[in-house]
């Protein structure tokens, strides 16, 4: 016990500096992330409720960024880089949260109240990720302060074509996102959405300052009557200032904590059609079971508005007819799935097939549609490490998924993990369009190729022939994982807290997309940065800036632009390497 | 975040259901609203369209216009549904620039007509009172209704703004207008059924709750964190604002009512009260002692009736080893209940039962589940000949016998060539129902349920974990017991405006979902009409106005009604006719 105590003391003793809250961040959301951060793991395993506790204490205070005054039942939320660890607080009546008992690790600090934008500690804009701070054993850290702004608020009324308002009209506040590696509309967060009352009110609050493009909708949930009125039978989706037309919508800034009352503008009256048709699958017989979805897409034909919130949408019935109700005019991508459902073990276990078609709607209804759908490829394959030695771990910790090896590879069943069996093999089904292959769930095991006939696929996007099985596929795990960690500094040498460090590989054709090469990460506390997985021997750049956009280091043409501020470095395979960088002067 | 990690597994699992969901089988059943008035065989209300269906056509059609009470002029752009009581023909339109709407194209039928509009009371066609029940429409093919015309009342406004216990305004809070009415056989609080009789704080803490009927209204708000808790998430919270009534008290008895009148404006601001939540913790184990992988735990009201209108369900995922953990429960009478994943096996397991929170942790708590019952039986007629309609135009189902328990219901199951069929993962009293031949017009009524020669078809039966039960029969007859007649004053003028209810004078009959109360609305020529009741030789027939909806099954409501009813029996297969007087009784 006496042993114990002086260790903690001397720990507390050589422990660097509190942590102290900068000036607390000036915005916005926590980012999805970039490359290599970004990726959803596969499926985190459930942990355990009694985890190991630790010794090691956090303390701070959560405030308002504009006056200082404190925050009660603010949430904070604590978690560990690889997501094992997780504690939840509420700030007290001055603001401040306790928590006790972590494990020594890296952590990311997060704390939200509803009207305030969410911050992680030490996060200075918008898009970028916070400062994650460095728990030793035993140590408490102090003074951890986070400032939230005031929530911006977008607000106004929805009127119809005769200037009344309009009562339960779902609004949406969108902004541009790098979603899938192209710039997307996707709503603006957990407060994007609202419902305008009876008097036609919405009112958005809590957004972080930004870009924001204003939609209105009214949904009359229920069969249209065939012939409507005249021309005119129901509402599109409108954009503030009152288009239908997503690349006419006008942009609306926000400032922090700025309020914007006047978003009122008009639902466009218009007649909605029916697209009908029929899926029929590969085999000539109609899809019984199966689904047809509508997605607004833009001029180039891509998705406009990213997937997951998408479009219109219904079953097929019995004999793989469909009928979608309520479309506007415009452009629109139509995507079929049929088959697997039903089965016992549920839809990831059977098979799909796809589907996919443009299309152009304008005022009249669109029928006799024939879609024929295609079996995805089945893709059979083993795992072996690079050495030969045998794993530590048990295969059905792993994972093994296709993930989308271009912008608009469209999620589907085949992106579903599969299991590794007992004798490390696996199985992939549903496949269509470009994916990688990579693997999930071990912390020390990394993946280092994967080869198919011999030829390394690693980072090809391959499409594999629908309805065919290929096999013979290797994936190789390394446990040689390289680390790259270092000091960021400025030109006077003092440590920079405040940018992201990009590693991005020297050689171009490597730049693409969801590419292994490239990683970003966030200095901590005391300006030291740390990156792992990434595949050597090769040779690097890196560069240490300031206000990167979420996505952003995902994009060729900026990388290209860093090239000269770069340093090299060559980094071997599984290398620990000491790298300090300096704060480039170019964002 | 890396916190997105450890519930990545939470969004896929959403996903998954999201696919596995064919029509409601395999989900957790809640309870039901009770049906208005419906003269369908066997209770069934009409069945809505599934996506993708089309409505049929037909050659009837109804006209109207739409105007506001009071001012008279013409309410444009309100809506206005047809829905069938029977089939699933049906339609919606809105009024154009003069109030007026049409609906072409309608089999024929009887249909309930609404109108709704933003700001306004939503009407019925044929009510005397905002939010009575109307009269429905009986449309012949090829016949026009004209007039169908409706008056909307203004609706009531309740606005306020919700404060936490320091006066800073609480935004997320879910407020809702709630009255009393009648549910389940009893006086319950409800939702007030209004489009805008519920709403989100927003930063100001600012509520409006519209297009109220007037009357008399509870207002009640709700601010729980509703997350998800992974197990590895652990929280700090003690305190949490507990579900409060105006003008600020958790105890529904105390709470003060607020009076509104049509188109009059109220104000309702009060403060949250703050209370002690309790965390439960336990571990989740299955028939054979191993910890529970596959599923997922919910702690429900237990009570019996859900208000619905807080969120009233929690949810918990369960750790590998078995364990999970409730944070922030409010003190009360809960039922622990664990579903599996996905859809529901022959195999799956599940477990249900009470916990009382006070104001302590609960600690240590053991869920144990078990298997399902299995019963086996067979769909026959009442003739003992092969029954004239499909295997595939048969159903059997296995739904709760008594109001408000959320209960896990088995998928419905296969109706073998042979006419067998084996229900699966039984629990607790179940009533045991079925249609047979492809619809609610098919001429198939069910006549009773045996389980080893006892009529069940009322009292239902209990299913013992892990049993089989063999034998049981689903009995059909093509012989329809109905019953209809003209409703009239005393001078013999026919009424319209009143509620006519069926029910046997046993009162051990009065049971949940009873097949012999039944409610109906006569007809625009006063003539009232019940098809398929069950026979019987004690039944009681009264008419009376202003009966609430959910009233006529209320237990005060049919004794006292026994004393004025008039008597008469039914024999199978017979139509009776039976004039009736309006009775002087007050609900």
């Amino acid at each position: 016990m006496l042993v114990k105590t002086l260790f903690i003391a001397l720990l507390i003793v050589a422990a660097p500096a509190f942590a102290q809250g900068p000036p607390g961040g000036q915005l916005q959301q926590p980012p999805a992330g970039a490359p290599g951060r970004g990726q959803r793991p596969m499926r985190a395993q459930p942990q355990r409720v009694d985890a190991p506790r630790g010794a090691s204490i956090m303390r701070g205070q959560i405030v308002a960024s504009d006056n200082g005054s404190p925050i009660r039942r603010a949430q904070v939320r604590v978690t560990s880089f690889d997501a094992r660890e997780g504690r939840v607080a509420t700030t007290d009546a001055q603001g401040r949260f306790e928590i006790k008992e972590l494990p020594a690790g890296r952590y990311t600090i997060s704390a939200s109240k509803a009207g305030f934008v969410s911050l992680q500690y030490g996060q200075r804009r918008p898009t970028e990720s916070g400062t994650p701070l460095e728990l030793g054993d035993g140590q408490t850290i102090e003074k951890i302060t986070i400032g939230l702004p005031r929530g911006s608020v977008l607000g106004g009324r929805i009127t119809d074509e005769f200037g009344e308002p309009v009562a339960n009209a779902s609004v949406t506040a969108f902004r541009y996102s790098y979603v899938a590696g192209a710039r997307r509309m996707v709503p603006a967060g957990q407060n994007a959405r609202d419902t305008t009352d009876d008097l036609g009110h919405f009112r958005l609050f809590g957004l972080p300052p930004g870009d924001y493009y204003v939609s209105a909708t009214l949904r009359t949930g229920g069969p249209e009557v065939t012939d409507p009125m005249g021309e005119v039978s129901g509402y599109a989706a409108t954009y503030f200032p009152g288009t239908v037309n997503v690349a006419e919508a006008s942009r609306v800034t926000l400032a922090v904590s700025q309020e914007n009352t006047t978003i009122n503008f008009g639902l466009v009256a218009t007649k909605l059609v029916k697209v009908s048709g029929q899926v029929l699958m590969s085999d000539g017989g109609p899809a019984a079971n199966g689904m047809v979805m509508l997605l607004p897409a833009n001029a180039g034909g891509r998705p406009a508005i990213a997937m997951q919130q998408g479009g219109n949408g219904t079953r097929v019935d019995g004999n793989g007819v469909f009928h979608v109700s309520s479309v506007a005019p415009g452009r629109y991508i139509l995507q079929a799935r049929a088959g697997g459902f039903g089965g016992p073990r549920g839809p990831a276990a059977a098979e799909f097939e796809m589907a996919r078609m443009d299309l152009t709607v304008g005022t009249d209804d669109v029928d006799g549609l024939t879609m024929v759908t295609g079996p995805g490829a089945i893709v059979n394959g083993n795992i072996i490490s690079d050495t030969g030695e045998p794993f530590d771990f048990k295969p059905q910790q792993l994972q093994v998924a296709a993930r989308p090896g271009s912008p608009d590879t469209m999620a589907g069943p085949g992106m579903a993990a599969a299991r590794v069996g007992d004798d490390w093999t696996f199985s992939l089904r549903n496949l269509s369009d470009a994916v990688l292959i990579r693997t999930g769930g071990s912390q020390s095991w990394l993946l280092k190729s994967v080869f198919v006939n011999g030829q390394d696929i690693t980072d090809v996007p391959m499409e594999f022939p629908p309805g065919q099985t290929v096999g013979g596929v290797q994936i190789v795990l390394t446990r040689k994982v390289a680390t790259l960690s270092g000091q960021v500094s400025d030109s006077k040498n003092n440590p920079v807290l405040d940018a992201t460090v990009i590693i991005f590989p020297t050689d171009e054709k490597l730049w693409t997309y969801q590419s292994r090469f490239i990683k970003a990460a966030r200095p901590d506390q005391d300006g030291k940065y740390r990156v792992t997985g990434l595949p050597g021997p090769g040779s690097y750049l890196v560069v240490a800036l300031q206000g990167l956009e979420d996505g952003q280091a995902g994009d060729p043409d900026f990388l290209a632009s860093l090239k000269d501020q770069a340093a090299k470095l060559e980094l071997g395979e599984g290398e620990a390497k000491a790298i300090d960088v300096k704060l480039s002067a170019v964002k | 975040m890396r916190v997105l990690g450890a519930l990545a597994f939470v969004m896929v699992f959403d996903v998954a259901l999201c696919h596995a969901q064919a029509t409601t089988p395999g989900q957790v059943v809640q309870p039901q609203q009770p049906q208005p008035s419906t003269t369908g065989p066997q209770r069934m209300p009409a069945r809505p369209l599934r996506p993708g269906e089309t409505p049929p056509k037909g050659t009837a059609a109804i006209k109207g216009y739409v105007t506001a009470g009071g001012t008279g002029s013409p309410i444009r752009r309100a809506q206005v549904r047809a829905m069938s009581m029977q089939g699933q023909g049906g339609g919606v339109t809105n009024t154009d620039a003069e109030g007026r709407f049409e609906i072409k194209e309608l089999p024929a039928g009887r249909y309930t007509i609404t109108a709704t509009k933003g700001g306004f009371v939503m009407g019925q066609f044929g009510q005397r009172r905002p939010a009575d029940p109307g009269t429905p429409i009986d449309l012949a093919d090829g016949q026009t209704a004209e007039k169908v015309n409706f008056i909307l009342a203004r609706g009531s406004v309740i606005s306020g703004r919700i404060v936490d216990d320091g006066g800073e305004p609480v935004s997320g809070t879910q407020v809702a207008a709630m009255r009393y009415g009648f549910m389940a056989g009893g006086r319950r609080l409800m939702n007030a059924s209004a489009e805008g009789g519920t709403d989100r704080t927003d930063d100001q803490g600012a509520f409006r709750l519209y297009g109220l009927p007037p009357g008399d209204y509870y207002i009640s708000a709700n601010n729980r964190q509703m997350m998800m808790m992974a197990p590895n998430m652990n929280s700090t919270e003690t305190d949490a604002f507990a579900p409060t009534y105006y003008p600020g008290t958790p105890t529904i008895s105390e709470a003060t009512k607020v009076t509104v009148r049509a188109g009059q404006e109220a104000q309702a601001s009060f403060a949250l009260i703050v209370a002690r939540m309790a965390k439960i913790r336990g571990r989740a184990i299955n028939s054979s002692g191993q910890p529970v992988t596959n599923g997922m735990l919910m702690l429900t009201p237990g009570d019996g009736v859900m208000t619905m209108v807080m969120m009233s369900t929690s949810n918990a995922m369960i750790a590998a080893d078995g364990t999970f953990q409730f944070a922030n429960v409010p003190p009360g009478r809960y039922n622990l209940q664990l579903r599996p994943n996905g859809m529901p096996t022959a195999s799956s397991e599940m477990a249900s039962m009470p916990v009382t929170v006070g104001n302590e942790d609960i600690d240590n708590v053991l869920i144990v589940t078990a298997p399902g019952a299995i019963a086996r039986g067979v769909i026959m007629t009442d003739d003992a000949s092969a029954p004239a309609f499909r295997p595939d135009q048969s159903m059997v189902s296995a739904g709760p016998a008594e109001p408000g328990v959320v209960m896990f219901n088995p998928s419905q199951p296969r109706i073998n060539d042979d006419y067998t069929f084996e229900l699966t993962g039984l629990s607790d009293r179940r009533l045991i129902r079925g249609s047979a031949g492809g619809g609610p017009n098919s001429g198939w009524y069910l006549k009773a349920v045996l389980y080893d020669g006892t009529d069940i078809t009322d009292t239902g039966m209990e299913f013992a974990p892990g049993r089989t039960y063999e034998g049981l029969q689903v009995i059909f007859t093509r012989k329809t017991t109905d019953l209809s007649g003209a409703l009239t004053d005393d001078r013999g003028r026919p009424i319209v405006d009143a509620t006519v209810v069926v029910f046997p004078a046993d009162q051990n009959k009065w049971t949940y979902s009873s097949r012999y109360v039944r409610t109906a609305r006569p007809d625009t020529n006063g003539k009232y009409n019940f098809k398929s009741l069950p026979p019987g030789d004690d039944y009681l027939i009264i008419a009376v106005q202003n009966l609430e909806s959910g009233q006529g099954s209320d237990p005060d409501f049919l004794t006292r009604a026994k004393e004025e009813g008039k008597s008469f029996s039914l024999n199978e297969g017979e139509t009776k006719a039976l004039d009736i007087k309006l009775s002087k009784l007050v609900p």
